[in-house]
């Protein structure tokens, strides 16, 4: 039954050339993004990419963001940041594709909510590397903190640069995307 | 939009420029080069830049004693790729590690070890090598880790 139902959702979704290319544009994108980037720290716009890409193209959106874990897996190899991405991305785009299909989510919640996960990712980050995962839980909350607090102007830095670019372009950036879709369907 | 993008830049270059700043006080420090017969220097801090934090030490050491350094620079600070004859290699998951004495520097996550030096057991640094605390009497150990 299951495999019948997610079987049609692959068949509806991603069998066609154009959404191929879709998927494989928007996973290049949040690469470039990602890369372009990267001499600056925790200054992104893979959230705002991400939840674009959510919001405009549903599952489309969500795949892609799961490729570009893979990608940044071939890249720089495998770690336990691997499982934050791995949980954070996908979430990110799954929620933007739930939330743009209410008629009250303007930019301003989605800035609230890029807000929400930036704050989220950086508590996953650091539960991560302490530990939470491996079993390392000696003090666990003691370390977590004194983590947590040295890492927190880069937490802050990504928290202001998503504060300016969801204000900024998330409407620019969706409505664009929006108008190329339309022309694909 | 223009100005609250200025805005968020020079707010971004005062909270970058803030984490690269580490001042200590005088005194001596013993830096340890983790050769199979480790190399000891002990480092009179009166004599040594105080912007650097263990960078500044390892400059230091650089100009007196002809000790070989490379590192990369980004806005996360110094990344250390050669000491001495200490050297990174990816290839081999070679990485030059930092083990500190000091307690408030100590790496808290998953992924702390130690080495022992002379019945003092050191920490890996839970901080970059511009943010380290260098305090008189501490004991900074430089070595290479396998990954």
């Amino acid at each position: 039954m299951w495999e019948l139902f997610i079987g049609k959702v692959i068949e509806k979704k991603f069998s066609s050339a154009i959404n191929l290319a879709i998927v494989a544009v928007m996973t290049a994108l949040l690469e470039c993004a990602k890369l372009l980037l990267s001499l600056v720290p925790n200054v992104e716009l893979v959230t705002l990419l991400s939840a674009v890409f959510g919001a405009v193209f549903g599952p489309l959106g969500v795949l892609s963001t799961l490729i570009f874990v893979v990608v940044e897996y071939f890249i720089w190899g495998f770690g336990t940041w691997l499982v934050s991405y791995a949980i954070h991305w996908p979430l990110v785009a799954l929620t933007f594709w739930l939330c743009a299909k209410q008629k009250w989510f303007n930019k301003f919640w989605a800035t609230g909510l890029a807000l929400v996960f930036c704050i989220g990712f950086s508590f996953l980050t650091s539960l991560v590397d302490v530990g939470l995962f491996t079993g390392v839980w000696q003090d666990f909350w003691h370390r977590f903190f004194v983590y947590y607090l040295r890492g927190i102007v880069f937490y802050l830095v990504q928290l202001a640069t998503n504060l300016v670019v969801f204000l900024s372009l998330y409407d620019l950036i969706k409505n664009s995307l929006t108008k190329i879709k339309t022309t694909f369907n | 939009m223009k100005k609250s993008i200025a805005i968020f830049l020079v707010c971004l270059t005062l909270l970058l420029a803030g984490c690269g700043q580490q001042t200590y006080d005088d005194g001596s420090i013993i830096v340890v080069i983790g050769y199979d017969q480790p190399t000891e220097y002990t480092v009179d801090l009166t004599k040594v830049k105080k912007d650097k934090g263990f960078l500044s030490v390892l400059q230091y050491l650089q100009e007196e004693y002809n000790l070989e350094i490379a590192y990369t620079d980004s806005g996360y600070g110094a990344y250390l790729t050669k000491v001495g004859s200490l050297e990174e290699n990816p290839l081999s998951g070679a990485y030059i590690y930092v083990y500190t004495s000091v307690q408030s520097d100590f790496d808290v996550s998953q992924y702390a070890v130690f080495v022992d030096y002379k019945g003092e057991t050191l920490w890996s640094s839970g901080l970059g090598i511009t943010q380290m605390t260098i305090e008189d009497g501490c004991t900074i150990y430089v070595g290479v880790i396998y990954w």
